[in-house]
């Protein structure tokens, strides 16, 4: 009786072993991945082009931090946070230096600080 | 209501006056102050159809209008049926986009602009609007469909609720447009492109498309987006999607082979060609391009492995 259930397991464990491996799909990849993804890109493109802008970088260094630093840990962010700093780029006023947009650009400059510096 | 509506309208007029355009209506302003020279002055679609009814059926009918000026062929009643929420006296926007795929057009949302409305109805397109005449804590939502502009008049012609050709100023349309987030779309058939498209927000709306089984009609909307973007990723992986989907192996793999020689830093593509030559038995071919695949690495390593697996595998019994 104990080496049918011996039998039984040890069996059970090669099929397991042999159809593990192969548990992940293999598949074709969907259009929305491909778009996720080069939305993704965009985004920290926006980042980058807004951390690159002359008004943010004097605000980090009012602020005493360095720009450079600020890029590199951006990099470290993920898709979403990204995403949430892009977002805000985007709602800002498209005017050149009025104090509404300096308001609004240091806002921004609020966030990319918490979310590199948290 | 409709009283109200009026009453509400006339309002418009006093407040824009005492308030100035500029800070209220800022697009309208730009737009006046230069309007852009390629505008043609003045446009009427007159052949988009027009359907009459109550103000709480106003998604379905704008719906309707705008879908049959796009050739699909609907009828008031059956977008009551896709897009009415009787408990809310109304049609929800995201609704209002599906039933446009539902009926085998692309549903594009047009950026927030208004100079981008005269510029689809500029090329032919009727733009589907949403309005609010009320305010914060009580709005009052209204879909209409602007199938016209006269920039000396400076205003749009609209079929809305009753009214076949109703006129506003641009500057009272832009306040009751602001407060939804200035939302507009455009419904058209999948082998044009609309006018004001841009290349991530068209391909967001042929996903949709794609992924809600309307395969036939997406794959007609990426080769029609190939023609406008040639360098097209998103376009090209959308192609040999479908295509697949379809069963049209020949053709996916053309698709994604452009892909791949068009952008030989994809991962998806060569995945995807991979997968599609193994599927057409060319395992030798597909062998090479999944461990180019698997070589890229990224965030599609995964895939990549598996399909790369799967082929070996499928190889071993020929060995």
């Amino acid at each position: 009786m104990k080496s049918l259930f011996s039998k039984l397991v040890s069996q059970l464990l090669v099929v397991c072993m042999i159809a593990l491996p192969f548990s992940t799909q293999a598949a074709l990849v969907g259009t929305d991945q491909v778009v996720a993804s080069a939305q993704a890109q965009a985004n920290r493109d926006k980042v980058r082009d807004f951390l690159s802008r002359g008004d943010v970088q004097k605000h980090f260094e009012t602020l005493g931090l360095s720009p450079a630093t600020a890029k590199d840990r951006v990099n470290a962010l993920t898709d979403q946070e990204i995403q949430q700093i892009a977002g805000k780029i985007d709602t800002l006023p498209a005017g050149a230096s009025s104090s509404g947009t300096a308001w609004a650009v240091l806002i921004v400059v609020a966030i990319v600080i918490w979310l590199v510096w948290k | 209501m409709l009283q109200a509506f009026r009453a509400r309208l006339a309002a418009g007029f006093v407040f824009l006056a005492l308030g100035g355009c500029a800070t209220i209506a800022p697009m309208s302003t730009a737009l006046k102050d230069a309007p852009p020279p390629e505008l043609p002055r003045k446009v009427e679609l007159t052949g988009v159809p027009f359907y009459p009814q109550e103000d709480y059926y106003c998604g379905p009918a704008a719906l309707a209008m705008a879908l049959n000026a796009a050739g699909a062929g609907v009828k008031v009643e059956q977008m009551v049926k896709q897009v009415y929420l009787p408990e809310r006296r109304g049609s929800l926007q995201v609704e209002m986009l599906a039933a446009a795929r539902r009926n085998g057009m692309v549903a594009y949302q047009i950026e927030p602009r208004l100079d981008h409305i005269l510029r689809e109805v500029a090329a032919g397109t009727p733009v589907i609007v949403l309005e609010n005449y009320g305010y914060g804590w009580f709005p009052y939502w209204h879909y209409s469909v602007v199938v016209g502009y006269d920039l000396e008049r400076f205003e749009f012609i609209r079929r809305s609720g009753f009214n076949e050709r109703q006129n506003m100023p641009l500057p009272v349309f832009e306040h009751v447009w602001q407060k939804d987030g200035h939302w507009a779309m455009v419904a058209v058939p999948p082998d044009r492109l609309p006018a004001t498209a841009i290349e991530t927000r068209y391909s967001s709306a042929i996903v949709a498309l794609e992924k809600t089984g309307q395969l036939k009609t997406a794959h007609t909307a990426y080769a029609t987006m190939l023609k406008r973007w040639p360098q097209s990723l998103i376009a090209m992986m959308g192609l040999g999607n479908t295509a697949y989907a379809l069963g049209n192996l020949e053709g996916a793999e053309a698709a994604f082979r452009r892909a791949t020689q068009a952008h030989p830093g994809s991962a998806a593509a060569l995945n995807n060609l991979a997968q599609t030559l193994a599927d057409r038995g060319r395992l030798a071919d597909a062998l090479a391009a999944a461990e180019r695949a698997v070589k890229l690495g990224g965030p599609l390593l995964a895939t990549s492995r598996a399909t790369l697996e799967e082929i070996r595998r499928k190889q071993r019994p020929a060995n």
